[in-house]
């Protein structure tokens, strides 16, 4: 048996010579050992790429979240710090705004609500047109 | 897992702080050309609370609106006139409206000019009653915030006819 020293001492030559004196067993299956070692090799690699990927995917969404949280309550801060100052000084005139404001949505209620008792009246008038409609239909389907 | 899960939480709650509100809108357009907008603040609510004027009305219909008033947190109002900004704070509205919890508790249509009046209620109780108007030449927006009594609130309307 050759030591390692006197095999990096040999040259080519000698090397493929001793390689083809040597009685050297090959495995039967030798070439599906290779095979399956080099199809795990590159599972292994899959899986490595596709942690480093998801690594990489964390760290940029995180520093996206840290910078918007980071704006955004900067800007959420200053809002609080500038609150809106009354409009009125007195609250006489405060509450005379209020009240046109009031009116305003009242008039749009009772608009709404006129609309549906002329509707409700509308559809209580015996003989109406909605009523002959429905009637001249109802007696077709009979018929 | 667990990271993609808290990032996002802390996504939605970023987005969360930069919605659109009453006030947001009140201040956008606070100083426009063209705009009239008026704040009311809860303390002041407070002050209007006192005012001898608060109890009034007659008979079944008499109410003390006072305790009512006291409840609102905030008024805003922004009309505006300005060609330029009309159909901005339309949209500004309705993003806010869309955002949040509000219904749509009544709409008036009359020649092209629309009224709608959005509220977020709680049982008996309203939180949020937002009034867009949207004319050919003006648009405005009325959002009062609080904790009213619904009741209460159709009384008051009823006063203020």
């Amino acid at each position: 048996m050759k030591t390692i020293d006197e095999i990096e001492m040999m040259g080519l030559e000698d090397l493929e010579r001793f390689a083809a004196d040597a009685e050297i067993e090959v495995p039967e299956d030798l070439e599906g050992q290779l095979g399956e070692l080099i199809r795990t090799s590159g599972m292994i690699e899959d899986s490595a790429k596709f942690a480093h990927g998801r690594r990489v995917l964390v760290k940029v969404l995180a520093a996206a979240a840290c910078l918007q949280i980071l704006v955004l309550g900067g800007i959420a801060v200053s809002n609080r710090l500038g609150a809106p100052a009354d409009t009125f000084d007195s609250p006489e005139l405060a509450y005379a705004s209020l009240e046109r404001s009031l009116m305003k949505m009242s008039a749009c209620l009772d608009k709404s609500r006129a609309a549906l008792e002329k509707g409700n009246e509308i559809a209580a008038m015996p003989g109406n047109k909605m009523d002959e409609i429905l009637n001249k239909q109802f007696q077709k389907d009979r018929q | 897992m667990k990271k993609i899960i808290s990032i996002l939480i802390a996504l939605t709650v970023a987005a969360n702080l930069f919605a659109q509100s009453g006030e947001s809108i009140y201040k956008k357009y606070s100083g426009r050309e063209g705009a009239e907008v008026v704040y009311i603040s809860p303390a002041m609510f407070r002050l209007i609370g006192k005012l001898p004027l608060e109890t009034m009305g007659s008979g079944d219909e008499m109410v003390d609106i006072a305790p009512l008033v006291k409840s609102l947190k905030g008024f805003y109002l922004v009309s505006i006139s300005n060609p330029a900004h009309l159909a901005s704070l339309k949209a500004d509205v309705e993003s806010f409206l869309s955002s949040g919890k509000y219904e749509l508790l009544m709409e008036a249509r009359d020649f092209g000019n629309g009224v709608k009046i959005y509220m977020v209620s709680q049982g008996d109780y309203i939180n949020s009653l937002v009034l867009l108007a949207a004319e050919s030449d003006s648009t405005t927006f009325i959002c009062l915030d609080g904790r009213i009594l619904l009741a209460d609130l159709e009384k008051m309307l009823a006063r203020a006819c």
